[in-house]
């Protein structure tokens, strides 16, 4: 429900990453992101039927902080040549990151 | 009734709306604006009165860069009603002397500017400017103060005067002059022992670094030769003097800083950051000379607006470029200048380094004609200094142009760091071109970057990151061990328990280490654990995630080999091998190790410092972990205290409920302060450890090229040392407990001088 998620978003030190290239790897969002501060685990999203990377991922951070400027300053920028996004994520659960290509 | 509380909550948001916006429109004048606004706010005193003044008073931190309109706004209502002047002022002050109390000096700094300012709309009388100023100043002549507390004082007055100096000198002359000579008395007789272990350039020619007192000292004397004027101050406060001129003015009380204490964190001095001078600017506009007023005013601007919006890159550059007086100035210049000083500030830049690559790239969005070209300028002009850059400035810079080139699909000209190749490896300008594609590798990927270079690079192109792995597949018959880590290999492979596992790996006995290193290795190791790593970093080797998923699932196994310290160093010297064209996952991989507790804070500080490391002491990797490791020590400390102040805080609130409840929380509370005893003892430690092998490993480096008649100036001496300034600045405020410690045991008068200089430079800073 809706209360709950907001509750969620607002204590998260979770992100949403979309608009990735398929070929940018974990590695290359780890750079990026723990420019912001240290950061917990990525989980790339994958293709329901392939099995690949197919544009986002969920990015966490140790950190409220860390997240919040991951939001403030890696937002907008390129990756990949690609201008990626972030987005306050609820925390990610087994079986979010299995994406339509 | 609910809708008449909204109606309330909507019109207290149109309130600070309208208050915190002013100016924000563009369309009409500010004069115009301030002229509307105070009006409407006269007439909703008699309603909202309280939320009014709380506004106001909030500006004065919240938006210092304007700081002159609200003081006009102040004095406009101030003339409408003297008596809401008075709670102003008197809510204002009242701020201050918190702020003093609670040593928020920048907020502190604020609300004197902006009390001072209010002499300029007319709300309080010179008098009361002149004995404020004199309270603070009264602080300069205390001689046991420590100097980072005279300084602030000084520099607070100081950098009110060219909002005031007019006015000031105009009616209270005697005074003004009298303050004047007791600045300037101080800035000639002050200590200058910080200067040195605050500079980016180590070389006295090419340096144009000023303490930040004797700068702007200067600029106010520069600022009495040309009649106490100041150009680029806004000043709203003048179209109004008609109607000021006719308001009463309020009388400051006496504001008495409060006495030192032994705990006060005082801001630490800085160093003026100059890159341009005229001859560099292309376009048709002349800089403020250095030693105006106008540079002062406009940098003092420019760091206001880039700690107010610095949460918001593209409002921060949009305010940045419309600063006033912008069609006179090459503000481009001045605001690539700002910013570089603020990036390369020591210890540490006020905000997240981050946050600089991503306003210039802002900036260069909104001027993209002009910025970029300023840019590349800088960047020419820093690498050409390179050779006497500090080299932790080295690396933020090589991290900002490695993320800015990431966002403009790395389009540099090469080609003109070519004739730098030539070099030796152990130069500043090539350690700062392999530090630059090394991030950009990480930031992108190996092909791209090998591709986008000139041939010729190839000599500083770092390796094509991967797991150096020594067993595969086929067993041979030379390598000892192989055939047990193909086994070992297949039965990971085949998920086997952890007692087969376990079971495999006993094949080979657990023998202490042979006395020789292996080829490659920093120091010997025992075959079992280089067996056991060796498979599970192939095993993890295609992302962060495949060897995080090992590490978790062979965990026991780690602990159990890795279980002394020993042990540890002997993994981590494994792992350093394995991934020694891949840093990233080394730290990566480090990191969590010492997360999930497989090795130690200890471990990891004789890892870095180990004999064998040394060779990486030039790169930033080593740097990198250690300056994680202490963060982490201080931060597991600093949860602990901040949590045990909670309870006390919830005890004294609860006192007097039931006796359970509180034995209880007074179980927990006792229990939570062994644990903090504990790593408060483990940190101190920690840093003891860790400026010892700092500096055992100089002596020896000094010792060495002493007796080999060589100059012992190399890059690798040059990045250890400032990397040991860079941790005992860094980390002063917890360092400076140690002092006694560290002041009998290791820098002491036998040290070698070298070394000693670096330790004065963290007393310098705190003294």
């Amino acid at each position: 429900n809706r209360d709950e998620l907001d509750q969620r978003l607002k204590t998260s030190t979770t992100l949403y990453v979309g608009n990735l290239s398929f070929y940018t790897t974990e590695e290359q969002l780890h750079a990026l992101f723990s420019m912001c501060g240290d950061v917990k685990r990525i989980i790339m999203g994958l293709d329901k039927a392939k099995r690949t990377p197919c544009g986002f991922c969920f990015v966490e951070h140790y950190t409220r902080e860390a997240a919040a400027n991951a939001v403030r300053y890696v937002n907008g920028m390129k990756l990949d040549d690609r201008i990626i996004r972030t987005d306050w994520d609820g925390g990610f659960q087994e079986g979010r990151q299995y994406g339509r290509g | 009734k609910r809708r008449r509380y909204f109606d309330e909550e909507d019109a207290e948001d149109r309130l600070e709306s309208l208050i915190m916006h002013v100016f924000d429109k563009g369309m009409s004048t500010v004069e115009a604006d301030l002229d509307e606004l105070a009006s409407i706010l006269e007439a909703d005193l008699v309603n909202r009165r309280t939320k009014i003044l709380d506004l106001l008073c909030q500006t004065p931190t919240c938006l210092p860069d304007r700081m002159t309109v609200y003081t006009t706004l102040v004095g406009l209502l101030n003339a409408k009603s003297y008596n809401f002047g008075a709670s102003v002022v008197e809510k204002l002050v009242e701020h201050l002397r918190k702020s003093l109390e609670e040593q928020q000096f920048k907020s502190a700094r604020h609300l004197f500017h902006f009390l001072a300012d209010l002499v300029n709309s007319n709300v309080i009388t010179p008098a009361s400017v002149t004995q404020l100023m004199e309270s603070f100043s009264s602080v300069l002549s205390e001689i046991e103060s420590p100097q980072v507390r005279t300084d602030w004082y000084a520099y607070t007055v100081m950098s009110a005067i060219p909002w005031v100096a007019e006015v000031l000198i105009d009616k209270r002359k005697p005074e003004f002059e009298r303050i004047l000579d007791k600045l300037e008395n101080y800035v000639r007789r002050r200590k200058k022992d910080h200067i040195a272990g605050l500079r980016v350039w180590s070389s006295d020619e090419d340096s144009t670094e000023e303490d930040y007192l004797d700068s702007l000292w200067t600029q106010i004397q520069s600022m009495q030769k040309d009649s106490w004027n100041s150009h680029f101050i806004r000043k709203p406060y003048r179209s109004f003097n008609n109607v000021l001129r006719e308001a009463l003015q309020q009388s400051l009380p006496l504001i008495q800083p409060p006495p030192h204490e032994e705990s006060t964190v005082y801001p630490v001095p800085k160093l003026v950051f100059r890159l341009f001078e005229d001859k560099d600017i292309v376009e048709d506009l002349v800089l403020p000379s250095h030693t105006s007023i106008e540079w002062f005013v406009l940098n003092e601007s420019i760091h206001n607006v880039i700690d107010v919006w610095h949460k918001d890159r593209r409002e921060c550059a949009r305010v940045l470029v419309s600063i006033p007086g912008k069609s006179k100035l090459p503000l481009n210049y001045i605001l690539v200048e700002c910013v570089f000083g603020d990036l390369f500030r020591f210890p540490s830049p006020h905000h997240l380094p981050v946050m600089y690559g991503c306003l210039l790239l802002e900036l260069c969005r909104l001027n993209p004609s002009t910025m970029p070209v300023v840019l590349v300028q800088a960047v020419s002009l820093l690498f050409e200094r390179m050779d006497h850059m500090n080299t932790v400035c080295i690396n933020r810079f090589a991290t900002w142009f490695s993320f800015h080139l990431s966002n403009v699909q790395f389009r540099w000209d090469w080609e003109d760091w070519q004739i730098h190749l030539e070099l030796p490896a152990d130069h500043p300008k090539r350690k700062f071109i392999s530090e630059v594609l090394d991030m950009c590798i990480r930031l992108s990927y190996h092909e791209r970057i090998s591709e986008l270079l000139p041939d010729s690079f190839s000599s500083v192109l770092p390796p094509r990151p991967k797991a150096n792995v020594k067993y595969n597949k086929e067993v041979k018959a030379d390598l000892p061990g192989s055939d047990v880590a193909q086994r070992f290999l297949t039965s990971v492979r085949s998920k086997a328990s952890l007692d087969q596992l376990k079971s495999v790996l006993s094949e080979l006995a657990d023998e202490p280490p042979t006395t020789t290193p292996s080829e490659g290795c920093i120091m010997p190791v025992s075959l079992r654990l280089e067996v056991f790593l060796q498979t599970i970093c192939n095993v993890g080797s295609k992302s962060f995630s495949h060897m995080f998923l090992a590490l978790t699932k062979f965990k026991s196994l780690f602990l159990e080999l890795m279980a002394s310290e020993n042990a540890q160093l002997e993994g981590l010297a494994i792992l350093t091998e394995i991934w020694e064209t891949n840093s990233q996952m080394l730290t990566v991989l480090v990191d969590k190790m010492h997360r999930i507790k497989i090795v130690s804070k200890l471990s990891l500080v004789k890892w870095i410092f180990h004999p064998g490391m040394s060779k990486f002491f030039i790169r930033r990797f080593p740097w990198d972990i250690l300056d994680s490791t202490l963060r982490k020590t201080i931060d597991q400390s600093l949860q602990m205290s901040e949590e045990l102040k909670q309870m006390e805080k919830s005890v004294v609130e609860k006192s007097g409920n039931d006796k359970m409840e509180s034995d209880l929380v007074e179980e927990r509370k006792m229990m939570l302060t062994d644990d903090l005893d504990r790593a408060e003892a483990e940190q101190k430690e920690t840093f003891l450890v860790v400026l010892q092998h700092f500096v055992m490993v100089l002596t020896e480096h000094l010792l060495q090229y002493e007796k080999d008649g060589k100059d012992s100036a190399t890059l690798w001496f040059l990045c250890t040392r400032d990397q040991l300034r860079q941790t005992l600045c860094q980390y002063a405020d917890v360092i400076v407990k140690y002092r006694e410690a560290l002041e009998s045991l290791l820098f002491t008068p036998e040290t070698d001088k070298r070394i000693l200089a670096v330790y004065h430079d963290f007393q310098g800073l705190i003294s």
